[in-house]
């Protein structure tokens, strides 16, 4: 699809998609939102910035994305390893607070950590399809 | 301890992590560390180990579930460590002088990584640990037979090796649920205090079976024989490691593991006997009647663990083990060495085929080979003055001490199979050394650039056989095993007694044995077993596609059909055994009446886009409008106050609607539906089956009267465990984290599946379709 419309709007709304979806991953915890929706928003925009642009540059980073998604696993095992490094059972939870300013406080955890690589598992997957169908044939 | 356990442990992996980031000629050196590192780790502790010491670190790892990590170190743990520690490093210096450039990496990795899991395997008292190491032997192996990929036989033994220890690896797991269910712990020294009850219990023959099955696929038992010298494709100093001392030691020291368990159970002694000695025998004929050396090396080794095998069914139970260390350790070094000198062989002469060895004199020409050749072909054979015969001398003793009926069959079968033991050792050395002509100097390697350690290695390997043969009192007596009463036999020379006739009538039918092949002389064939295989692989293969062509026959409507019958026949055989009476309140309903006249909106737009699903004639429409029927639905779910589910569904909905309409570039135009009436009535049924099962199924979990709701109970928990107001979230990520984690796994497994499968529909190989990845 060759539209300059699309193509400009894509160019804006990408960026903001992907606040979106972070501001959706950090507060998933306490409200609608986590990192699978935040990955879903993600990929929306991918789809979107694909629809416009034929492939966008992130589709022709395939090793880039893969290693996204293998890191995302990676990450999700290994905040539930830290629970096992302190002697505790696999994906127990730690959490903790952290000063954002002298109000507020933002909520730390290793389920944050987890959510993270949820978030990097669901992108990467979905953009490795999008990429596989998109591919012009060679 | 727990720190010098898991660096033992640790060392090797990390070692194989290292090799694969450093230039490729330092890789070799930098994998001769860690054996060392173990080495050194372990030797200082063996005194206090074979001496009795027994240590377990205890490690939680699922204390729920009754599952430990716990290590145990002990003296067969230990001689163990010695071993591939050991012979490892053997290997290691031996592979650097063997491969030279051709060894990558990736080669010294998967050997490290090798080490590191037989490692892990003998240091375990946890079964689920071992079983974890266990299996990683046998993925590894499999890596290593395959080492050389664009050979047919290299990947046909390393397929075969690879299903035959696997299967008898989801035995093994099998096997220890099942122990672990019915006693309550998986931790073998907990089992072996309570071995008593284990055995009271008639139930423990069904873990005992599947344990043995695991047991006997990785030290190649009888029927799971073949395997072994189908393996022989990898290179000498695999084969050596994996084959010989390590690897399929795996099954013998399970057995040893297990022995103190399960042997006073009354099926262990009659199925270890047959089956070892059944092994014996077959593997020794078949290494009578190999033609390849190394093939003759490899049913020598299915012999040998076939008796290793019947050595644990010929102890008495409840006493400590005599000579269980000495036998393993014999046939561990002397078979390695030989296998390193076949290589050495294959080097210097161009061929390891007997056919063409025996019409070539070499002798003169390699005499110091030779003799190492000599030397570890008379430890096979048990010629005194060496370790293999003390060996020997010990499994006649335990024969002798054996009740009558066994001591008859299994002493008739000890005599048979030592005889075709020194027979096939003659054949090995007499006649590859000694044939009519003298040969010239082609076909191999030049001389000047075969290293001296090719040589030099398997003489260390072969030192304590000397060692033991000559000082059998100190070597046996004090260093291999202190803790045992040795009785009068283990010198060199003792007096004539009913164990030196079998031994010396043994020895004189071995080499009548080895006269007789020789003036026989048949000529080469394959075996019959591996042949056997062979059928009995091709047998699967032809069912796996007639079942394949049968159920996987034609385009989506019949998968649809299959598993959509299959899920509502099971859902209906579960509600079935339910009590259907319960479900007659109808609270709930009216409870939520409220609501649905919010739902009337969403229902609407869901069947309306249902329906013209149906009635659409393209494709592309027929995708969006079940896009809408997704839509309606995402609707209900904000009705119903459940945000995240309703983003999800829309944004799951969105995604896969424009993945769908790009996928449908690719695939051809519709057709005209060409389906007959019969066909049109059959969908309609597995249709509205489908659809009114579904119905119905969500119908009755909605006024089902739960005893006991899962979701209050999480909706209490989230803030104070889960430190979270998101429920759902606090459950996906918290509460069921190790679910979600197992579907992310299955997300990635699905990018890879979608990264290998779609070159390959459009006929491209992956390599050629993903230059960057």
């Amino acid at each position: 699809m060759n539209s300059f419309i699309l193509r400009q709007v894509a160019r804006g709304v990408l960026p903001v998609t992907v606040l979106f979806a972070i501001y959706l991953l950090l507060r998933g915890h306490d409200n609608p939102g986590g990192g699978f929706v935040a990955g879903l928003v993600t990929s929306a925009a991918v789809v979107l910035a694909s629809l416009a642009n034929g492939r966008p540059q992130i589709l022709n980073n395939r090793a880039r994305v893969h290693a996204a998604t293998c890191a995302g696993l990676f990450v999700a095992m290994a905040s539930g390893l830290v629970a096992t490094f302190r002697g505790e059972p696999f994906m127990r939870a730690y959490h903790t607070e952290m000063e954002v300013s002298t109000s507020a406080t933002y909520p730390l955890s290793t389920v944050l950590l987890f959510d993270i690589g949820v978030y990097l598992v669901v992108v990467g997957s979905t953009v490795t399809a999008l990429e596989a169908f998109t591919r012009e044939d060679e | 301890m727990l720190q010098i356990l898991t660096c033992i442990i640790a060392i090797p992996f990390a070692g194989a992590m290292v090799v694969l980031f450093v230039p490729a000629h330092w890789a070799g050196r930098i994998a001769l560390v860690p054996p060392a590192f173990v080495l050194a780790l372990v030797l200082p502790r063996w005194s206090t180990a074979a001496a009795g010491m027994t240590t377990i670190v205890p490690i939680a790892w699922f204390p729920s579930l009754q599952i430990s990590a716990n290590l145990r170190f002990d003296d067969l743990g230990a001689f163990f460590a010695v071993l591939i520690g050991g012979v490892g490093m053997a290997i290691v210096q031996y592979s650097r002088f063997y491969l030279g450039p051709k060894a990558s990496p990736r080669y010294w990795a998967a050997v490290l990584a090798f080490m590191g899991a037989m490692l892990g395997i003998v240091l375990s008292d946890s079964l689920v640990l071992l079983f974890v190491f266990w299996e990683l032997t046998t993925i590894i192996s499999a890596l290593l037979i395959g080492m050389d990929f664009d050979q047919a036989s290299a990947r046909s033994g390393a397929i075969s090796a690879f299903l035959v220890t696997g299967f008898g690896g989801l035995c093994l797991l099998a096997g220890v649920i099942l122990l672990g269910q019915m006693f309550g712990t998986y931790d073998l020294s907990h089992l072996q205090s309570n071995a008593d009850q284990v055995v009271a219990t008639p139930a423990h023959v069904i873990p005992l079976l599947l344990m043995l099955i695991g047991a006997f696929t990785k030290s190649a038992q009888f029927p799971f024989h073949f395997w072994l010298p189908g393996a022989m494709a990898a290179p000498p100093p695999i084969s050596a490691y994996l084959h010989s001392a390590t690897m399929v030691k795996a099954g013998v020291f399970l057995l040893g593991r297990m022995f103190p368990i399960f042997g006073a159970s009354e099926i262990w002694r009659p199925i270890l006997l047959a089956v070892g000695l059944t092994t014996f025998l077959a593997g020794g004929w078949d290494a009578m009647r190999a033609w390849d050396l190394k093939k003759l090396l490899a049913y020598s080794t299915v012999a040998n663990l076939g008796l290793l095998t019947a050595l644990y069914g010929l102890y008495p139970h409840g006493q400590h083990v005599r000579g269980e260390l000495l036998n393993i350790a014999n046939h561990a070094l002397y078979k390695s060495a030989l296998f390193l000198l076949v290589g050495w062989m294959e080097k210097v002469t161009g061929t390891r085929d007997l056919s063409v060895l025996r019409y070539e004199h070499w002798f003169q020409r390699e005499p110091v080979g030779g003799i190492l050749v000599g030397i570890g072909a008379f430890a096979m054979g048990g010629v005194p003055f060496l370790l293999g015969f003390m060996s020997k001398e010990a499994l006649l003793e335990a024969i002798l001490l054996a009740p009558m009926p066994i001591r008859i069959i299994a002493g008739a079968a000890a005599i048979a199979g030592g005889a075709m033991a020194l027979a096939y050792a003659l054949k090995l050395f007499v006649s590859s050394f000694w044939g009519p002509e003298l040969q010239s100097d082609d076909g191999g390697y030049p001389r000047q650039q075969i290293s001296p350690w090719l040589l030099v290695v398997p003489a260390i390997l072969l030192l304590p056989q000397i060692i033991g043969g000559i000082a059998p009192g100190w070597f046996i007596g004090e260093v291999l095993e202190p803790r045992t009463a040795w009785p009068a036999w283990i010198a060199v020379w003792h007096h004539i007694d009913a164990l030196f006739v079998l031994s010396i009538v043994t020895l004189l039918l071995g080499v009548a044995g080895y006269l007789v092949w020789r003036w026989l002389l048949p000529s080469p064939t394959p075996s019959k077993t591996e042949s056997a295989f062979r059928r009995a692989t091709d047998a699967t293969l032809v069912m796996a596609s007639w079942f394949g062509r049968t159920i996987q026959a034609g385009g989506h409507p019949r998968y649809l059909s299959i598993t959509l019958l299959f899920a509502m026949a099971v859902s209906v055989a579960v509600a079935a055994g339910n009590d259907i009476s319960m479900l007659g309140s109808d609270d709930l309903v009216t409870d939520q009446a409220t609501k649905i006249g919010a739902a009337f909106l969403p229902a609407i737009v869901t069947g309306a886009g249902a329906v013209l699903t149906l009635v659409m004639p393209s494709r592309a429409t027929k995708l969006i409008t079940l896009a809408t029927a997704g839509y309606g639905i995402a609707v209900f779910y904000v009705a119903f106050r459940a945000p995240d589910l309703a983003l999800t569904q829309v944004l799951v909905e969105t995604i896969s609607l424009v993945l769908l309409l790009l996928a449908l570039q690719r695939l051809p135009r519709f057709e005209r539906d060409q389906r007959t009436w019969a066909e049109h009535a059959a969908h309609g049924i597995v249709a509205a089956v489908a659809g009114l099962g579904l119905a119905g199924l969500a119908w009755f979990s909605g006024i089902h009267q739960v005893a006991h709701s899962a979701g209050n109970e999480h909706l209490a928990r989230s803030v104070p465990e889960a430190h979270g107001r998101n429920v759902v979230n606090a459950i996906l990520v918290d509460f069921r984290g190790v679910d979600t984690l197992g579907e992310i796994s299955v997300l990635v497994i699905a990018a890879i599946g979608v990264i290998a499968l779609l070159p390959a529909i459009r006929g491209l190989s992956p390599d050629d379709g993903g230059k960057q990845s």
